[in-house]
C-alpha cells in the first residue's frame, strides 16, 4: 500500500521535474541572450515552486551578478553555497561578487569537523535520512524480540542491537542537520544598497550603523517585519525584512 | 573752521570792478556738505563768474545761520585774459534731521535775473564728534571771554601732569557676553607734543579684540571741565568680552616728548621766544571696569557664543552625482558682530559621505562701527556609495543684540542623489580594503552558468513529520504487542506441564493404590505392572517426558539433572529392575510388599523435593 503510494509519488514528481527543467532551460536561453534581468526572472519563477537546485540558484545569481544586483547575486551564490558546499564554481563567483561588498564583515570560517559534517548530511536528503533512521530503529528492536525468543548468544544480539539503535539516532541528526542547512533562516545577505541598522523594530529608533549590499549578516530573529541581526564582530541590530534576504 | 575762514577771507582783499566779461554769466551754488549732522556746522556758497547785484537771499528758515552772507569778489589774470568772481557764503547749522532743499537765491547781472540751483541736505542725527566739535565751538567762546590763550600755555615740568594725560573711553560700561564695546585711547594734551611712543600696549584679557585700522590719528579739541584740549585719538578698538563679571581693561603706557620752553639768559632766545627743551613724559591710562552680565538662560541648544546680527546660507554645487565624485558644500556666515569667533557647524553628514575638514575663508572689514563681514566654511565631501541622501538643514543660534533675544537660523537641507560610480569594479577596489586590493586579477569574471541539473525539493516532507516521528512510536507499539503476544501463547504453555506435574503424585498414589489391591489378591503380574507404571508416569509427569522416552538411562539422566541424589536414582532405578524382572521371572527373590513399600519410599523422596 505505502509502496504503490511512493510509487505514484515518484511519478508525479518525474512529471513535475521535466516541467521544472523546461523553465530552467528558459532562463538559461535568456541569459545566453544577455537578458540578464528576464533570466533571473525565470530562475526566480523556479526557485519559488520550491524544487531547486545548487546549479540553479548559481545560474541565477550570475544572471542578477551581470545585472548589477550584487546584493541578490551574492544571496543566490550563497544559497548554491548551502545546497552544494565548496562546490569550485559556486565558491569562485561568491569570492568574486564579495570583493565588490563595501562592508569589511569577515566570518569566521567554519571548523573542518563542521565541515565534513556538514557535508556528509548533504549525501541523502533529510527524508532519506528519516527513513534509515526509523529502518535501524525497527531492526534493533525485531533483534531485542528475537534475544527474547531464543535466549541464545545474548551479548552478541545485545551489541548488534546498541549499534542498531545508535544508528538510529545518528541518521536522525543527520537528517536534522540537513534539514536546518538547507531550510533554517540562520544568515542573511543585505540587499539595499545603504541601510541604517536600527537599535529597535521601529522605523524611527536611533541608527546604530551602516551596511551595505552584499553584507552577510547573522540572522538572530524575526518580529513584525524586522530581522535582528547580528555582525561577526558581535554588533546586534534591526533590519526591515524586504531590506534583507535570507539564505 | 579756520581754515575755510582763510580761504575766503584771505585769498584777495582788494576788489576789482571789471566791466565786459567774457562768456556767459552763471549763478551756481554749492555746498560744503550734503550730508550733515545736526549741530553740525557746514557752508553754502553761491557763486556768479561775473559782476552782480541785488542778492536775493536764500530761504534758510530750516537753518540756523551761524554767519553770513560773507561776500567776497575774485579776479584772475591769466595770459591776459581776466576773469572775476564774486560769492556769497553763509555758514549754516541745521535744526533738526530731514532732508531740506535750499533754493530761492538769485541775483542781477547785465539786467538779467539769474537763479541759483538749488542744493539739497540731508541732516542725520548729531554724532559725537560733531557734538564735541560744537563742545568745542561753545568752549572757543568760553575761552575767549575768559581771556586765556588756546594754546602752548607755558608750562612747568610739575604741572604737567594736568596738562597731558590718556584716557580710555568706552561706548558702554554694561555689556553681555559676546557683545561689543568701542575703546578709544585718547590723548589729551595743552602742550606740545613732538612725538609719542606707545611702550606697552594695553592688554584685554577676557576679550577678544579687534583693532580699527586708522591711516591718521583723528584730532580734534575737546573741553574738559572748562579748559579746551587737543584730543588725538591713538587707537580705537572692539572689544568684544569672552567672559561674564567685572572685566578690566588694562592701561595703555606711552611716552611723549613734550617741547618745553625754558627761560634762557640767552638774548636772542628771549627776543626769539625764548629757548626749548624737549622732554620725554611717561603717560598712564587708568585702569577701566567693563560689567559684562551672562546671557540670559535657557540657550539654545546650538549656541556657540555668537552675538551680534548674523544671516546663514549654505550652498551646494550639485545634488545629483556618481558614487566617488566630489560635492561643494559651502556654509556662509555673515553679519555683524563677533565673527571671528564663528565655529565650523558641524554638518552632519550621512556616514556613508568622506567628508573633509572644511577651507575657512574669512571676509572681515573692521570699519568705525564695528567688524562685519562673513566667514565661510568650504566642505569638500565625497559619497562612497550609491543611494539618496540628504545633507540635513543646518542650525544657527545667535544672541541678537537689538532684540536682546536668542535667534535661531535653519539653512536649507539637500537631497543628494548618487548613482553608482561608472567603471564599478575599479571605483569599488578604490574603497575596499588592502587585503582586498592585493587580489587584482585583470579581466576577473564570474563563472559561467550551468546547463545541466537536477530540481529537488530540499524541504522534506518525511523527516520531522508526524508520520516520522509515529513510525518510531509505531515500531516500539509492534515491539511491545508481540512480546505481550509471546507471553500469553507461553504462559498457555506452560499451564498443561504444571497440571501435570501436579497431578503425578495424585495418579502415582491412584496407581500404587491398585498395587495394593493386586497385592492382597496376589495377582503378581498385575501388581508390577501397576508399581512400574507407577513410578514411570510420575517422573514422566513431573520431568514431562513422554512414555516412549523414559528409558532407564533418559529417566536417570533427567533425574540427575534435576538434582536428585544419585542414591535415590540408583534405588528407583533397582525398584523398576525388580519389577521388570519379577513380571517376566515371577520366582524372584523380592517379595511384593518389600517392593510395595520402597515404592511408596521412592515417591515420598522423590515428592519431598
Amino acid at each position: 500500500m505505502k509502496k504503490n503510494m511512493i510509487l505514484v509519488l515518484v511519478c508525479l514528481l518525474q512529471a513535475l521535474a521535466t516541467q521544472a527543467q523546461s523553465v530552467f532551460d528558459a532562463g538559461n536561453k535568456l541569459f545566453k541572450e544577455n537578458k540578464f534581468e528576464a533570466a533571473a526572472q525565470a530562475y526566480e519563477k523556479q526557485i519559488g515552486t520550491g524544487r531547486v537546485s545548487a546549479e540553479l540558484f548559481l545560474n541565477c545569481g550570475n544572471a542578477y551578478y551581470k545585472a548589477n544586483q550584487l546584493g541578490k547575486a551574492i544571496l543566490m551564490y550563497e544559497k548554491a553555497a548551502k545546497l552544494s558546499p565548496y562546490d569550485d564554481d559556486v565558491q569562485a563567483n561568491l569570492t568574486i561578487a564579495n570583493k565588490k561588498t563595501l562592508d569589511k564583515v569577515e566570518h569566521a570560517p567554519d571548523f573542518v569537523l563542521t565541515k565534513m559534517w556538514n557535508l556528509f548530511c548533504l549525501k541523502y536528503t533529510a527524508d532519506a535520512w528519516a527513513i534509515m533512521s526509523v529502518v535501524s530503529f525497527i531492526l534493533s528492536l525485531a533483534i531485542v524480540f528475537f534475544i527474547i525468543q531464543t535466549k541464545n548468544n545474548i551479548n552478541l544480539y545485545s551489541i548488534l542491537t546498541l549499534v542498531l539503535i545508535g544508528f538510529s539516532v545518528l541518521f536522525y541528526f543527520c537528517g536534522n542537520t540537513n534539514n536546518k542547512q538547507l531550510n533554517g533562516n540562520s544568515n542573511g545577505i543585505i540587499l539595499t544598497s545603504t541601510v541604517n541598522i536600527k537599535s529597535a523594530p521601529e522605523q524611527n529608533s536611533k541608527a546604530l550603523f551602516v551596511l551595505h549590499e552584499g553584507t552577510k549578516v547573522q540572522v538572530l530573529s524575526e518580529e513584525n517585519n524586522w530581522v535582528n541581526i547580528k555582525l561577526p564582530n558581535g554588533n546586534e541590530g534591526w533590519i526591515e525584512t524586504g531590506m534583507i534576504g535570507m539564505i | 573752521m579756520l581754515n575755510k575762514l582763510n580761504i575766503y577771507i584771505f585769498i584777495f582783499l582788494n576788489t576789482f570792478l571789471f566791466k565786459g566779461f567774457a562768456g556767459e554769466a552763471k549763478f551756481t551754488a554749492a555746498t560744503s556738505k550734503n550730508k550733515v549732522a545736526v549741530g553740525e556746522t557746514f557752508q553754502i556758497e553761491y557763486t556768479i563768474n561775473t559782476n552782480g547785484n541785488r542778492f536775493t537771499p536764500p530761504n534758510l528758515s530750516d537753518f540756523t545761520i551761524l554767519g553770513g552772507p560773507n561776500q567776497s569778489q575774485s579776479m584772475q589774470f591769466i595770459n591776459g585774459s581776466m576773469s572775476q568772481s564774486l560769492s556769497f557764503s553763509y555758514f549754516l547749522t541745521p535744526k533738526k534731521e530731514g532732508t531740506y532743499t535750499i533754493s530761492g537765491a538769485s541775483i542781477n547781472a547785465d539786467g538779467k535775473t539769474l537763479t541759483a540751483n538749488s542744493l539739497k541736505i540731508e541732516v542725520v542725527k548729531g554724532s559725537p564728534q560733531t557734538q564735541q566739535q560744537q563742545q568745542n565751538q561753545s568752549s572757543q567762546q568760553q575761552q575767549q571771554r575768559n581771556g586765556r590763550p588756546q594754546q602752548s600755555a607755558p608750562v612747568d615740568a610739575e604741572s604737567l601732569g594736568d596738562n597731558i594725560f590718556l584716557k580710555v573711553s568706552l561706548d558702554k560700561s554694561k555689556v553681555y557676553v559676546g557683545e561689543q564695546i568701542t575703546a578709544t585711547f585718547k590723548i589729551y594734551t595743552r602742550v606740545n607734543i613732538v612725538g609719542t611712543q606707545a611702550s606697552e600696549m594695553p592688554k584685554f584679557n577676557g576679550f577678544w579684540s579687534e583693532e580699527l585700522k586708522q591711516s591718521n590719528a583723528k584730532q580734534y579739541n575737546e573741553s574738559m571741565e572748562g579748559i579746551q584740549y587737543t584730543v588725538a585719538e591713538i587707537k580705537k578698538t572692539f572689544l568684544y568680552p569672552q567672559r561674564s563679571g567685572k572685566l578690566e581693561i588694562e592701561p595703555l603706557e606711552l611716552q611723549a616728548v613734550v617741547r618745553q620752553r625754558v627761560k634762557s639768559n640767552n638774548i636772542f632766545d628771549q627776543l626769539f621766544g625764548g629757548g626749548v627743551q624737549d622732554v620725554p613724559v611717561n603717560l598712564k591710562s587708568k585702569r577701566v571696569t567693563v560689567d559684562v552680565m551672562p546671557l540670559p538662560e535657557p540657550k539654545p541648544e546650538n549656541f556657540s557664543g555668537m552675538v551680534g546680527k548674523f544671516d546663514v546660507t549654505t550652498k551646494i554645487n550639485r545634488t545629483k552625482l556618481k558614487a566617488n565624485e566630489s560635492i561643494n558644500y559651502k556654509v556662509t556666515i555673515s553679519g555683524k558682530g563677533n565673527l571671528k569667533l564663528s565655529e565650523d557647524l558641524k554638518p552632519q553628514f550621512p556616514p556613508d559621505f568622506e567628508a573633509y575638514d572644511p577651507k575657512l575663508s574669512d571676509n572681515f572689514s573692521v570699519k568705525e562701527n564695528g567688524v562685519s563681514g562673513s566667514r565661510t566654511f568650504d566642505y569638500l565631501v565625497i559619497p562612497r556609495a550609491s543611494g539618496t541622501f540628504e545633507i540635513p538643514a543646518q542650525t544657527f543660534a545667535y544672541f541678537d543684540i537689538d532684540s536682546k533675544k536668542y535667534k535661531t537660523i535653519s539653512t536649507e537641507a539637500y537631497t543628494v542623489e548618487v548613482e553608482k560610480g561608472a567603471g564599478d569594479n575599479q571605483t569599488q577596489v578604490f574603497n575596499s580594503t588592502t587585503e582586498k586590493q592585493d587580489i587584482k586579477v585583470i579581466g576577473n569574471d564570474i563563472r559561467y552558468i550551468k546547463s545541466k541539473t537536477n530540481l529537488k525539493s530540499t524541504v522534506p516532507t518525511y523527516f520531522g513529520s508526524t508520520t516520522h516521528f509515529a513510525s518510531y512510536a509505531g515500531a516500539i507499539l509492534m515491539f511491545i504487542s508481540l512480546i505481550a503476544f509471546r507471553k500469553q501463547r507461553q504462559k498457555a504453555g506452560s499451564d498443561i506441564v504444571a497440571v501435570k506435574r501436579n497431578k503425578a503424585t495424585k495418579v502415582a498414589i491412584k496407581r500404587l493404590n491398585n498395587a495394593k489391591q493386586f497385592l492382597d489378591t496376589n495377582d503378581s503380574q498385575q501388581f508390577y505392572l501397576e508399581i512400574s507404571r507407577a513410578l514411570n508416569g510420575y517422573v514422566g509427569d513431573k520431568y514431562n517426558m513422554s512414555l516412549s522416552e523414559s528409558t532407564s538411562e533418559n529417566i536417570s539422566k533427567v533425574l540427575l539433572e534435576n538434582k536428585v541424589p544419585e542414591t535415590t536414582v540408583k534405588e528407583y532405578l533397582e525398584i523398576i529392575k525388580n519389577c521388570e524382572f519379577a513380571r517376566f521371572a515371577p520366582s524372584t527373590s523380592v517379595p511384593m510388599n518389600e517392593i510395595y513399600s520402597k515404592s511408596i519410599n521412592i515417591i515420598e523422596k522423590l515428592e519431598a523435593r
